[in-house]
């Protein structure tokens, strides 16, 4: 089976002209994610990186997070995604938890946190301009090879347990959804969950693996700000959970200005209450 | 002798949203979502309030992060509000 960036290099060998990734000004074809993917790669080369090592995702939603998470499995290391929200806290304990060796972050998180980071046990931090090195205990501890994330639960019940996920695993999971929902290069979804939940993993894998549109709206908890968003990029697709479509039914006028370039709905994450449902 | 509106919003935002624990950090310019302070079920919580409270109607279209991501945009959107009712009366 192919690993995620093979897929990935096949679908912008197949479609480079087509839209990838649409945030703000910002519209990358697949020809432009591949050369900002090698980009991140030489930088993270330079800061170090080395197949099998864990490297923290500590992103809001973002074209740079895309391109850094593909990077990172390209040079073979292990994506472990946190939450924007996160508290610095959780960040340290997770960088221990799975040796992290380094992170990619916003430059406003590391002005905020740049003194804990360093002293975190890490060797690398990557921001959008720059990158810092740090001295690092020397050890060999290397991830099993074909892993390619760790994805932490929520916690509801109990310590967040973190869930490896191979290339293959993240492969599959995306061909069933790409076969079930028959997606094409011509399909653009914007990006409503947050890319560190799984669902919202599985929602960016599937449209880049089938060579379709990601639109990152700023505001996406914002029916209208989403409604508008859907509706320049003609999205083909809408995924969330229950309470998306909440908001999307009762804070917009959703129902009276359908868009015509919809063609699909997925729910996860939790039951949809049938009122919900039958709205 | 009722409280000014901006008050009124502050506590509502820190009774719901920070677990009643505001310490003096929530500014009046802080984006919520930003802070993370805010979902989904937050903005829905947050209209509702408004409206209850306030006795307004809130209209679909004025769900938008300029008039609801702080404490200083709702203030302005209500007063905005409050003087487009008076006007019409």
């Amino acid at each position: 089976m192919l690993s995620v960036d093979e897929a990935i290099k096949q679908v912008v060998a197949k479609w480079p002209g087509n839209l990838a990734v649409v945030e703000g000004d910002l519209r990358w074809t697949y020809d432009q994610l591949a050369r900002e993917i090698a980009t991140q790669q030489e930088r993270l080369r330079d800061a170090g990186l080395e197949a099998g090592q864990r490297v923290i995702l500590w992103l809001k939603n973002s074209a740079l997070y895309i391109s850094s998470q593909l990077a990172v499995l390209g040079l073979g290391g292990v994506v472990v995604p946190i939450h924007p929200d996160a508290l610095i806290e959780e960040v340290l304990r997770t960088i221990t938890h799975v040796d992290g060796a380094g992170i990619v972050t916003s430059s406003a998180k590391w002005k905020t946190n740049a003194q804990a980071l360093g002293g975190s046990g890490i060797a690398f931090a990557m921001l959008p301009e720059s990158s810092m090195r740090f001295r690092r205990e020397e050890n060999d501890r290397r991830a099993p090879e074909g892993l390619a994330q760790i994805l932490f639960t929520s916690g509801t019940t109990g310590t967040p347990k973190g869930i490896m996920l191979s290339h293959d695993n993240l492969i599959v999971n995306a061909e069933a959804v790409l076969k079930c929902l028959s997606l094409t290069p011509s399909d653009a979804i914007v990006a409503v969950l947050p890319f560190v939940f799984s669902y919202g993993n599985s929602v960016m894998m599937t449209h880049l693996l089938s060579g379709a549109k990601i639109i990152i709206e700023e505001y996406p908890l914002y029916a209208q700000c989403l409604i508008e968003s859907m509706k320049k990029e003609s999205a083909t697709g809408f995924s969330g959970v229950a309470s998306n479509y909440a908001l999307l039914l009762k804070g917009s006028c959703f129902r009276s200005e359908m868009i015509p370039s919809l063609r699909y709905f997925t729910s996860a994450g939790g039951p949809m209450p049938l009122p919900l449902l039958t709205k | 002798m009722a409280l000014p509106a901006e008050n009124v919003i502050r506590q509502f935002i820190v009774d719901n949203f920070l677990f009643g624990q505001d310490e003096g950090h929530l500014s009046t310019r802080d984006s919520l979502l930003e802070k993370g302070l805010i979902d989904s079920t937050g903005i829905l919580e947050l209209v509702g309030f408004l409206q209850s409270h306030f006795g307004l109607k809130i209209e679909d279209e004025e769900i938008v992060p300029s008039n609801l991501d702080s404490i200083e945009k709702i203030t302005r959107f209500l007063e905005t509000k409050r003087g487009d009712i008076v006007a019409q009366r």
